[in-house]
């Protein structure tokens, strides 16, 4: 045979063995493409949440030393660099061009499109060459250059200049600090690759983004370029350029690498995509129970086939091979399928979480999503991985099947005192891991071992299925004799009856879980905000950046009744952490203030004794992750100064998981030297007329200005409604988890009927009529959903307080009531027996279908 | 009732079963009559159509050709609903294979008839048991059995709702001799006491021999007896 035919012969083979393998399921299309979209959907989730989410906040992880392009070092400092810092690091220039930068966020006016801003020394920096930017003749264009060096001219990139319409020689609307700036469009320039963050940026020169973005006299870096004929090392230039600033006024900033900068945007949203990868993965969990039904029900089915290969020789292992390679087959198609279904939902995941994680990172311009390789990897190994753990259980029936002569004499085997003791030991045991894993530290912000806890949890319950269903199926409830059978028929298959229980157990679980802490958490947020929000007018504005201070002054000054208070809010450090640093008037807010404290007291004597021992205030978030309470010190390093002061409160805040730290607005205009406002709080005396001052505040609003004027209630029902809209996904994934609920049921109901085809014959030759046996396979539905509901139900409020009380905590540093879901239950006792039911229709309709003379036939 | 009055009478009864294209004819043209309290043994090879007649006799199947009245209810012409009372009240029913509903115990399994009529009488399933000598496990599952009690508490669940016609399809078929000797000596003295007339299927020439009348199917005809 040549080595060709040898090759044809092997995949001829291989073909031939695959479809034997594959025989058996492909029996039941239907089910084997329901539990391939199980898996599909599942790896689609992980896939579309991961890639949205890293596309989203790109800007700040990868992007940055992309764009830093050849730059070894940055100077950086809380609120910029001085220009007047570049002087004492002059003498660096033998060795390195130091390039200042600014950088910032804007959106583009008519649309919600977020672009970055890049402001460079156009004339010096070599980045966008090096980068692959070709910048055409705009800076031999005389006209060009004039407008890029001294106007406010930028440099588009051509997939956003089509996007947004822009052509070269036209402008484009921006808003910046609130107002509309028309910007000129220089140059449409090629961002290179596809995948290039430059193709997110609009280039413009330092000093015209300076301006842009009233920077006055500060740059938002210095970047340090090597020259070709630079000698030092990046760790010398590093000590060179510290002992050049130690002992002038610019000591504090610090130079570091670009990837420190990296590093920051990455921790600050690394929680935002943990927790989203580990919602997606609820959604494996249904694929698993898909998958695993699929191929119990199959294993169920060839009961009498394996038995007989057995018989002719088969071994365990053989068997359980066959088994492994069926679910191999799912998980493979599943994952492949779910990937390109995945590469499709990015985009609509990007859009679904780019409210979340601009809310952490309000810098970040979300991109479009770009194809990675690594996820036909991560697709493939989720689909096999979770494929091959949902084959555990077929994989341990078809071992037990025993020849065929065996199989002729089984019995069932009733779970005894010992079956009771090893599953309610196991539970508790598993019990004992959860809690001891809700004790130890997240990891960063990721609460893995509390996540996991919950994993456990769900464990633990699950093993108590057997016991508590052996228990239903042996409780005496009356003479309804077609019900004792239904427990009877529970109780002689056991172990698959218990798949179903657990499968109904982990859907209700989730659901109330996730009910519990939407329900916890809608419940706080519903009371802080009443409290929280207490300003009756409050103006803000829609761009990051907040409102010019003079537009600010503007509005408030229309007010005609009232105290009025700003708020204003800049980047700060923390030790090595970045941080915000808030800045109101403590005299307004400890008259007016309602927002609840965490510690420290009644708000408004945490706000009077702020301002009178000159303390600061520090949100929930902060004191849990620096471990900072009332009465410790902190050190917050601004742009112009370090403000060491006492914590005298902690208060409540839900808005975001970023620490803040809040000083009188006198001291944070020491600290601060950039006027911009965040917002601006009108708090009204009693029967003062709120809508008429808002009438006032919004006639006062610039008319290049985007600055909103709302009221205090419109803004509750806004924030309740983006907080609905956020939650929108759990009901999506409790459909799911019940669809999955529901499917286990029909199948497993299906296996246990066709299995038990003799004795439902048996019981009809005796005479049954149909009726009684439907009610007797709907008997078997109706103990399977109240056990199921009873045990996910008990699992569901475990859940539930772990992610109330450890996850978010852990997680976002906020701490919510926990709110018992009776309502849930109540519900979930309502609709999932019923639901039950009626899974157990078909199996029911199969049961009466079977002529019961077939049946005996076929024992002869 | 008297000793004269029919329980199963079969006139020309024919039962076609289909093999792919080609129909195989399991009873052809076959005649019987059993009346109450009677013993017939039905003896033939395998695939005679021993267990089709006894499908028949037990109302669980219907003749595609001639006439067949069990207990005075012409199957062709009975509704389901019927057909269910006719099985309900006037027949019992021995497999091979036992067929004891697993996790139900010994009472409940005997009880079963009269409790899916809607009217369980767990004494007269207690009585049973106690006459068929298993009043010592009365509450024991089928797979704490032997197969010669399992056998017995099958009797004792044929007999529980005193049937007018038993059929016992090989009784004996999955018994050692010695507890296939006492099922069946059960199965007649029961009978006998409570007026049951019996079709028993056998492969068993002795069983037969105790028999009132033996009835050979060859074929799906009657070959000598009927």
């Amino acid at each position: 045979m040549t080595d060709a035919s040898r090759s044809a012969h092997d995949a001829a083979r291989a073909l031939r063995d695959l479809a034997l393998v594959l025989r058996p399921v492909l029996a039941r299309p239907g089910r084997l493409v329901a539990s391939v979209l199980g898996v599909a959907v599942g790896v689609a989730a992980v896939v579309s949440t991961l890639a949205g989410s890293g596309a989203a906040v790109s800007s700040l992880g990868e992007d940055v030393e992309m764009l830093a392009g050849p730059s070894v070092l940055e100077v950086r400092g809380p609120g910029g660099v001085p220009t007047a810092a570049l002087e004492p690091l002059r003498p660096l220039c033998d060795e390195v061009l130091l390039v200042p930068v600014v950088e910032d966020t804007v959106l583009v006016a008519a649309s919600d499109r977020r672009v970055r801003v890049l402001g460079l020394d156009l004339l010096a920096d070599r980045r966008l060459v090096e980068a692959g930017v070709r910048t055409g003749a705009a800076i031999d264009d005389a006209a060009g250059a004039r407008e890029l060096l001294f106007g406010t001219g930028v440099l588009v990139p051509s997939g956003l200049a089509e996007e947004l319409g822009a052509v070269k020689g036209g402008s484009l609307e921006l808003t910046i600090h609130s107002r509309r700036s028309d910007v000129a469009v220089v140059d449409v320039f090629d961002p290179g690759r596809l995948a290039s963050p430059w193709a997110d940026t609009l280039v413009a020169d330092v000093d015209t983004a300076r301006e842009l973005f009233d920077r006055g006299e500060r740059f938002d870096r210095v970047e340090f370029v090597p020259r070709e004929a630079a000698t030092s090392g990046v760790e010398a230039l590093r000590e060179r350029a510290r002992g050049l600033l130690a002992g002038t006024a610019f000591e504090r900033l610090r130079v570091e690498p670009p990837s420190t900068r990296r590093a920051e945007g990455e921790r600050m949203v690394s929680a935002l995509r943990f927790n989203l990868a580990a919602l997606s993965g609820v959604s494996m969990l249904v694929g698993v129970a898909l998958v695993a039904t699929t191929l119990a029900t199959s294993v169920v089915q060839r009961r009498e086939r394996l038995a007989l290969m057995r018989s002719l020789g088969a071994s365990r292992l053989q068997l359980g091979l066959g088994v492994l390679g069926e679910a191999a087959t799912i998980g493979l198609v599943g994952g492949a399928v779910g990937v390109a279904r995945g590469s499709i939902g990015a985009d609509l995941a990007v859009a679904g979480v780019r409210g979340a994680a601009f809310s952490i990172a309000p810098r970040a311009t979300g991109t479009e999503v770009r194809f990675e390789s690594w996820w036909i990897g991560l697709g493939l190994a989720l689909g096999l991985g979770s494929a091959t753990l949902a084959a555990l259980l077929p994989l341990r029936e078809a071992a037990s099947v025993p020849p065929i002569q065996g199989l002729r004499s089984e019995r069932p085997r009733p779970l005894r005192a010992r079956g009771h003791a090893i599953a309610w030991s196991a539970a508790f045991a598993l019990l004992a891991i959860a809690a001891v894993l809700l004790q130890l530290p997240p990891i960063g912000r990721r609460p893995v071992y509390a996540l996991t806890a919950t994993v456990v949890v769900m464990g633990a319950c699950v093993a108590t299925t057997p016991s508590v269903l052996d228990a239903a199926s042996r409780l005496r409830v009356g003479g309804a004799v077609v019900l004792r059978l239904a427990q009877a028929g529970l109780s002689s298959s056991l172990g698959r009856a218990s798949w179903a229980t657990g499968a109904v157990a982990i859907a209700v679980g989730l659901a109330i879980a996730m009910t519990t802490f939407v329900g916890s958490f809608r419940r706080t947020i519903t009371e802080w905000t009443e409290d929280a929000l207490s300003a009756d007018v409050l103006v803000r504005s829609s761009s990051v950046d907040g409102m010019r201070p003079e537009a600010a002054r503007a509005i408030a000054a229309a007010a005609t009744a009232g105290d009025v208070a700003f708020y204003r809010e800049s980047p700060a450090w923390f030790g090595d952490a970045t941080i915000r640093l808030g800045g109101s008037d403590f005299g307004v807010m400890a008259a007016h203030s309602r927002t609840p404290m965490v510690a420290g007291g009644a708000t408004r004597d945490v706000f009077a004794r702020a301002l009178r021992e000159q303390g600061v205030i520090v949100n929930e978030p902060f004191a849990r992750q620096f471990d900072r309470w009332v009465g410790d010190d902190v050190t917050i390093e601004a742009a112009d100064g370090v403000l060491a002061a006492r914590v005298v409160g902690v208060a409540r805040e839900y808005a975001g998981q970023e620490g803040r730290v809040y000083v009188d607005a006198a001291r944070y205009a020491e600290l601060v030297p950039d006027p911009t406002v965040a917002s601006i709080a009108l708090f009204l005396p009693e029967g003062a007329d709120a809508g008429e001052q808002r009438e006032r505040m919004a006639r006062a609003v610039p008319a290049d200005s985007d600055a909103a004027v709302v009221l205090r209630r419109e803004l509750i029902t806004e924030v309740m409604s983006i907080f609905d809209r956020s939650f929108a996904v759990t009901v999506a994934l409790q459909i799911l988890a019940s669809i999955a609920a529901a499917l286990a049921v029909v199948t497993v109901l299906g296996a246990l009927v066709r299995e038990r085809r003799f004795d439902l014959a048996v019981v009809r030759v005796v005479g049954a009529t149909r009726r009684q046996v439907t009610a007797l396979v709907l008997g078997e539905a109706f103990v399977l959903g109240a056990v199921g509901a009873a045990i996910g139900a008990t699992m569901g409020v475990a859940i539930g307080w772990i992610l109330v009380a450890v996850v978010n905590v852990q997680s976002h540093g906020w701490s919510l009531s926990f709110v018992p879901p009776w309502v849930a239950l109540c519900w979930t006792a309502a609709a999932v027996v019923p639901a039950c039911l009626v899974a157990g229709l078909p199996p029911a309709y199969e049961a009466t279908a079977r002529v019961p003379r077939e049946v005996l036939r076929e024992n002869g | 009732m008297t000793q004269g009055d029919t329980v199963l009478r079969l006139e020309g009864v024919r039962r076609t079963y289909r093999r792919g294209d080609t129909g195989v004819d399991a009873l052809a043209e076959l005649d019987l009559e059993v009346r109450a309290g009677e013993w017939v043994a039905i003896v033939g090879p395998s695939g005679c159509g021993q267990s089709t007649l006894l499908n028949i006799a037990s109302a669980v199947d219907r003749p595609d050709a001639g006439r067949a009245v069990v207990c005075g209810v012409d199957l062709a012409r009975a509704t389901e609903r019927e057909l269910v009372r006719l099985r309900r009240e006037s027949i019992g029913v021995v497999f091979q294979a036992f067929h004891l509903v697993p996790n139900l115990t010994a009472l409940e399994n005997v009880d079963l008839p009269l409790a899916l009529a809607g009217r369980g009488d767990a004494a007269r399933a207690r009585d049973l048991l106690e006459r068929v000598g298993l009043g010592h496990r009365l509450h024991h599952h089928p797979g704490e059995l032997s197969g010669g009690e399992e056998q017995r508490v099958a009797v004792a669940r044929a007999l529980v709702h005193r049937p007018r016609l038993v059929v016992a399809d090989e009784p004996t078929g999955n018994l050692d001799s010695t507890s296939g000797e006492r099922v069946v000596a059960l199965l007649d003295e029961l009978r006998r006491s409570e007026g049951a007339a019996l079709v028993l299927a056998t492969h068993d020439e002795r069983i037969a021999a105790r028999a009132e009348r033996v009835v050979h199917v060859r074929d799906g005809r009657i070959e000598v007896g009927a």
